[in-house]
């Protein structure tokens, strides 16, 4: 029956009482501190931290009603269960007891079985008890630790998000100080070619899994924005690396637009977000629905980069937000709604006023109650890019700073040849080039075809006459196929050099193969005809460059490719 | 006023108490001799001196241990000893200190023939 | 890359969408694209809405199926592609002998 042996203080100052109650305690294999008065109960309890207390009621120089509110004292948050040993039967008495901090009593006579109940019960209260502050403790700790935590991702997150342009004359925007845990994420960065990206997020769920998608998607977007990436670029790569890391079920709905303040338009993408606004100058209000899925559900092959273009003259304004605004809701939980939020555009006097008037008017509809914190909406305005107020702000115009002036020479060999595709790494390295990226499509043909060209006629020496018929098409492409896989000895040796004109480059790139080349004084002389299904290459090449030549035996072509910017 | 259903000592109680206290029995019994005469003296010193709390306080304590040895007559004695002079009454004292002493008596023979039997 | 096809409700005209990078190594899928169809189909068109990228191979085997639909008088539409496909496309002057739309 004995359970766990506990160290139980005795305070008594009768002799064969304490005895006895010493001797029942000792027999049910518990230890005991004995004390004949409260002052000795007081030190033995410093000296010993007993579990439990037994303890006389009237006892010389300090009686137990006193002593026991020291040593509920001395236990703090620990909870240390007195018991009063007495044969006091008054109410008043009784009642001393338990203001002292007496949890209960015990009367003379002792009876062994009464006296074994409640040590076993007082001990499982105060294990409880103990484990009850431990957890709250660990909660307490988790909960402070979990703050910390916040703060951190907070710190990093607007460290990232912080970078834009958010403070451009041209945005008003609403957004929670907390708002990275309510999964709304609000960015905006200026193009190294002029311009604007903006995108508003809003993730699935809150907190940290909220959070947590928000800061590659900032990166993504600052990172390519900043190297010229167009618009489409920067929402598949979010798209992709978002579809990579989040657990199904988590996206991010989403709207980014592109604005020119040149041309004077606007390219949007909405995936999943209320109807945007496109507010004109004279009054008319253009919804623009979502027409895709949000970010980080389709897989690249099916994300779809379709844009709506449109026009927008200087002080016409878009908006766009999460659906916090419109299901905001008021005391009689009705939702502020769509109809609400459109006659507030048909309302407005002076387009200048309408974010605050959308602003006061949710805060009005709320009224008083508690509001969720995730009400995100921004206002963008067409006006000439120099007023901007963002001069010499440029989001880090120095790291744009990549080389202009360079060259480079790369060889491919057998299996690598076979096995390698090496124009991403080529791409990576020219789209260094400030400004360059906005001509990779064209790049990217150029070298794709030369490449192609390079292993096909040069090193597999293929003949291109065999695409004059449909089934020589396919021959083609299967002796292809097979020579790739025999081929053991052959390379290809492309130079790519770069020069800065005051305006743009020149990018220049020779392609020498170790094939045998061809008789190419027909091509020289701009007399080479496309024959059948092949030759569509050279003329694409050439009609994207300046310059198109080829050299030696006909195993090595240069071209030159002028840019200016945009 | 004597009950006749309570007796000097409840034996039941004190064989019991002698499974407890195994070796040490005849220890207790000796300690509840002086600690009772003691309580003697102190009920005596207090009646001397008028001092009802001093009284009731006493008589009390000797209740107690009284109880836990089973001796339910003395406890009697000693429970009208202590209501009466918690309320401020010495008036009976002497009358119940005579009785707290002779039952002392004849409980100390008994108990001394308890430790004769060890 | 895939190449998916589907046809009207009439069997006139195939639908054939190509989702990915349209060069070299789709010939063969895109061939039997349209070589498999029966011989109700009168009129064909590309679906580039998902084409990422599209090659001068990819050219050579639009004017196959071009020539297997009757040449001349084929009737072969291109539609919704990208920026840099539908470039390649008009540096290669192929509106003239498709209709891109």
């Amino acid at each position: 029956m004995s359970c766990e042996s506990l160290r139980i203080l005795i305070a008594d100052d009768n002799d064969s009482d304490r005895m006895i109650l010493q001797a029942i305690v000792k027999r049910q294999g518990h230890q005991v501190v004995a004390a004949r008065d409260g002052v000795e109960a007081i030190e033995k309890f410093k000296e010993c931290t007993p579990q439990i207390v037994l303890m006389d009621a009237l006892m010389p120089r300090m009686d137990g009603f006193e002593a026991a509110e020291v040593i509920k004292k001395l236990a703090g948050e620990e909870l240390v269960p007195i018991i009063f040993l007495t044969s006091l039967t008054d109410a008043e008495s009784l009642a001393r007891c338990v203001d002292a901090g007496g949890d209960d009593f015990l009367s003379k006579p002792y009876n062994q079985i009464i006296l074994q109940a409640k040590i076993s019960a007082f001990n499982r209260m105060r294990i409880m008890h103990s484990t009850l502050q431990e957890q709250r403790d660990q909660i307490a700790e988790n909960n402070e630790h979990l703050l910390q935590e916040q703060q951190v991702a907070k710190t990093v997150f607007d460290n990232v998000a912080h970078m834009g342009c958010l403070h451009a004359r041209n945005i008003k925007h609403l957004l929670s100080p907390l708002s990275v845990f309510n999964g709304d994420v609000l960015l905006a960065c200026q193009k190294p070619s002029g311009g604007m990206h903006v995108l508003l997020g809003d993730f699935t769920g809150h907190g940290l899994p909220a959070a947590i998608g928000a800061m590659p998607l900032a990166e993504i977007f600052y990172g390519m924005t900043n190297k010229g990436f167009n618009m489409t670029d920067v929402l598949r790569e979010i798209n992709q690396k978002l579809k990579n890391i989040l657990p199904v079920g988590f996206f991010c709905c989403s709207c980014m637009i592109d604005l020119d303040f040149e041309n004077q338009d606007i390219d949007i993408w909405i995936g999943g977000l209320p109807d945007a606004i496109l507010y004109r100058t004279n009054g008319d209000v253009v919804k623009i629905k979502s027409n895709h899925l949000p970010l980080g559900v389709l897989s690249t092959e099916r994300f779809n980069v379709d844009t709506y273009k449109f026009e927008m003259r200087p002080g016409d304004r878009f908006y766009m937000w999460s659906d916090g605004i419109i299901e905001s809701r008021n005391e009689a939980d009705d939702m502020f709604g769509e109809s609400r939020l459109l006659e507030l555009f048909q309302q407005n006097q002076s387009s200048e006023q309408l974010f605050g008037e959308i602003q006061s008017a949710v805060q009005q509809f709320i009224g008083d109650k508690e509001h969720d914190d995730d009400l995100t909406m921004v206002e963008i305005a067409m006006m000439p890019e120099h007023e901007l107020g963002l001069e010499g702000s440029k989001v880090g115009k120095s790291a744009l700073k990549g080389p202009t002036n360079w060259h480079f020479t790369y060889e491919m060999r057998n299996e690598s040849l076979r096995e390698f595709n090496a124009l991403p790494l080529l791409m990576h390295v020219i789209m260094e080039v400030p400004g360059l990226r906005s001509f990779s499509g064209q790049v990217y043909t150029m070298l794709a075809e030369l490449m192609s060209n390079a292993l096909e006629h040069g090193v597999l020496g293929l003949d291109s006459k065999m695409k004059q018929t449909p089934a020589g098409f396919a021959a083609y492409y299967m002796a292809r196929a097979e020579k790739l896989k025999e081929f053991n000895d052959g390379w290809i040796k492309i130079m790519v050099d770069h020069q800065p004109l005051e305006k743009g480059g020149v990018l220049a790139v020779r392609v020498e193969d170790s094939g045998e080349g061809f008789d190419y004084s027909d091509f020289n002389n701009r007399k080479l005809v496309r024959t059948g299904y092949s030759g569509r290459g050279i003329p694409l090449i050439g009609s994207l460059c300046r310059r198109l030549e080829y050299l030696g035996k006909g195993n090595i072509v240069e071209v030159e490719f002028v840019w200016r910017p945009e | 006023m004597d009950d006749p259903n309570v007796t000097h000592i409840d034996l039941n109680a004190l064989e019991e108490l002698k499974d407890v206290m195994e070796d040490e029995f005849s220890i207790l019994l000796e300690t509840y001799l002086n600690d009772s005469l003691e309580r003697i003296e102190q009920l005596k010193k207090a009646l001397a001196a008028a001092d009802s709390d001093a009284f009731s306080r006493a008589a009390h304590s000797f209740k107690g241990s009284s109880n836990n040895l089973g001796i339910q007559q003395l406890a009697r004695y000693c429970q009208d000893a202590e209501s009466q002079s918690k309320a401020g009454d010495l008036s009976r004292g002497q009358e119940l200190l005579d009785k707290i002493e002779n039952e002392f008596e004849i409980v100390s023979q008994l108990l001394q023939e308890q430790l004769g039997l060890q | 890359m895939s190449v998916t096809t589907s046809k009207s409700a009439d069997g006139n005209v195939i639908n054939i969408r190509i989702q990915g990078r349209f060069d070299f190594s789709s010939h063969q899928e895109f061939r039997d694209a349209y070589e498999n169809a029966d011989d109700s189909v009168k009129e064909y068109l590309i679906d580039m809405s998902e084409t990422t990228y599209l090659d001068s191979s990819a050219l050579g085997m639009l004017l196959l199926l071009r020539d297997f639909a009757g040449g001349d008088s084929a009737k072969v539409t291109i539609s919704n592609c990208n920026h840099d496909v539908k470039k390649i496309l008009t540096i290669s002057n192929f509106e003239q002998l498709f209709t891109i739309k």
